[in-house]
């Protein structure tokens, strides 16, 4: 009975860990891209206080519920995804200041003011990062059951709440990487009104074309025929619309929208909007 | 995801339809408006190259000098970039301090602010701010 049950705990702390490092390895995967950004060692200077504590409090609930579709193992109660939510935000935090110390963006002169500025903003998509690593760096052994059965009917209110929840989780994570850099901006200057306009149906179509791959793998709609406008209503204008949102946000936290003039707001929102909107879609294709 | 056959439950399928066809519309109704903004400004504005208006906001002492805070609106459509403000301090007869910045951009219809550092108060003097090149970004 003993060695039954010894063994057993051997098993699940070995899944546990095993979990940890996918979630390390994912937090690195998806922050190097903005840890080694000029323009987000920059934000660690400039950012307001006020909207990186809004960032950061926004990001815990966006983990929690992250971590219950797709956690580090299999998570049931609304407390393990708290848990869970709560260490991959901890190895975000651990992962970013290791790289920012390595690389030596932050050295000890700087005043710690600066060191929390700017691991907090890094430490956001570094714990997207080591949430998602978990289910995408995972190869199918005993603890990926929980893949199938994880959430409710896509059929109810609530999966679709999370159909969506999932788009704004990849539109958030695409236009944190794109959104502190210049030329997001600079490109918002230099664009013609046409080309903002054929930017938005473009935008639309890839996210309808996606919309029409997660229909033909049969696995999120319930109903045949799925790829007309229904879906078109359903899923890729509100995907687009969350794209618009998030990008909105982002560039606001980021002070990419400061002292600007509405058109010129709108036609950067349009600009970063583009790649959210295909980070939006490929998450639902994906996750 | 998730290839289970869900029971099938009728009145959910019908909330959740309606909840989605919502939600389908409101976003609609965003997406429309978007488009709708950019095309009548597409269509009410023409291409003005920028026109540049510097205003002092603020003078402050400091603990080495006076601090100049300036405001720069571009009151027209096209953006400009690396722009070059001068400042200069001025009694009846000579100019006796002078000094320059460089903002990277003051978009269309935007404002940008800055500021300059100078050793004599500004408040004794005539102080002349303004904007004398620019770059098409």
């Amino acid at each position: 009975m003993d060695q039954i049950e010894r063994s057993k705990q051997a098993t699940f702390e070995d899944r546990y860990l095993r979990g940890l490092a996918r979630g390390l390895a994912g937090a690195l995967l998806f922050s190097l891209p903005m840890l080694m950004t000029m323009e987000m060692w920059h934000l660690g200077f400039s950012i307001p206080r006020e909207r990186l504590l809004l960032l950061l409090l926004v990001n815990l609930p966006l983990l929690v519920v992250l971590s219950h579709r797709i956690g580090f193992e299999r998570t049931v109660t609304w407390r393990e995804s708290a848990r869970d939510a709560v260490v991959a935000f901890a190895m975000g935090i651990l992962a970013s200041a290791f790289i920012l110390i390595l690389l030596g963006i932050m050295t000890p002169d700087m005043p710690p003011r600066q060191w929390v500025s700017i691991i907090g903003i890094q430490a956001v998509p570094a714990s997207i990062g080591a949430l998602l690593g978990r289910s995408q760096l995972s190869m199918s052994d005993g603890d990926d059951e929980s893949d199938d059965d994880s959430g409710p009917s896509d059929d109810s209110a609530a999966g679709y709440a999370i159909e969506l929840f999932m788009m704004g989780v990849g539109a958030l994570f695409l236009s944190l990487n794109l959104a502190p850099t210049e030329e997001v901006i600079l490109i918002a200057y230099k664009l013609s009104h046409w080309h903002a306009l054929a930017l938005v149906l473009v935008s639309l179509l890839i996210m309808h074309g996606f919309v029409y791959a997660v229909a033909f793998r049969g696995s999120h709609q319930a109903g045949p025929g799925d790829g007309g406008w229904k879906a078109f209503l359903h899923f890729t204008v509100p995907g687009y619309a969350v794209a618009l949102t998030v990008s909105l946000y982002t560039m606001w936290t980021l002070q990419s929208l400061d002292d600007l003039a509405g058109i010129e707001v709108l036609i950067g929102v349009v600009v970063l909007a583009f790649p959210a909107a295909i980070g939006a879609a490929a998450a639902r294709l994906i996750l | 995801m998730s290839d289970r056959k869900s029971i099938k439950n009728p009145a959910q399928q019908l909330e959740s339809y309606w909840v989605q066809t919502a939600i389908g519309i409101l976003s609609a109704v965003l997406v429309s408006a978007l488009i709708g903004w950019i095309a009548i400004d597409l269509v009410l504005s023409e291409d003005t190259p920028p026109d540049l208006s510097v205003k002092a906001t603020e003078v402050t002492k400091l603990q080495a000098g006076w601090l100049v805070e300036f405001e720069i609106a571009n009151s027209a459509t096209e953006t400009a970039a690396e722009v070059g403000i001068e400042a200069s301090l001025s009694t009846d007869r000579e100019k006796v301090e002078e000094h320059s910045a460089t903002l990277d951009y003051v978009p269309g219809y935007s404002k940008a602010r800055g500021g300059l550092f100078f050793s004599r108060n500004p408040a004794e003097f005539v102080m002349e701010i303004r904007a004398v090149s620019y770059r098409k970004p």
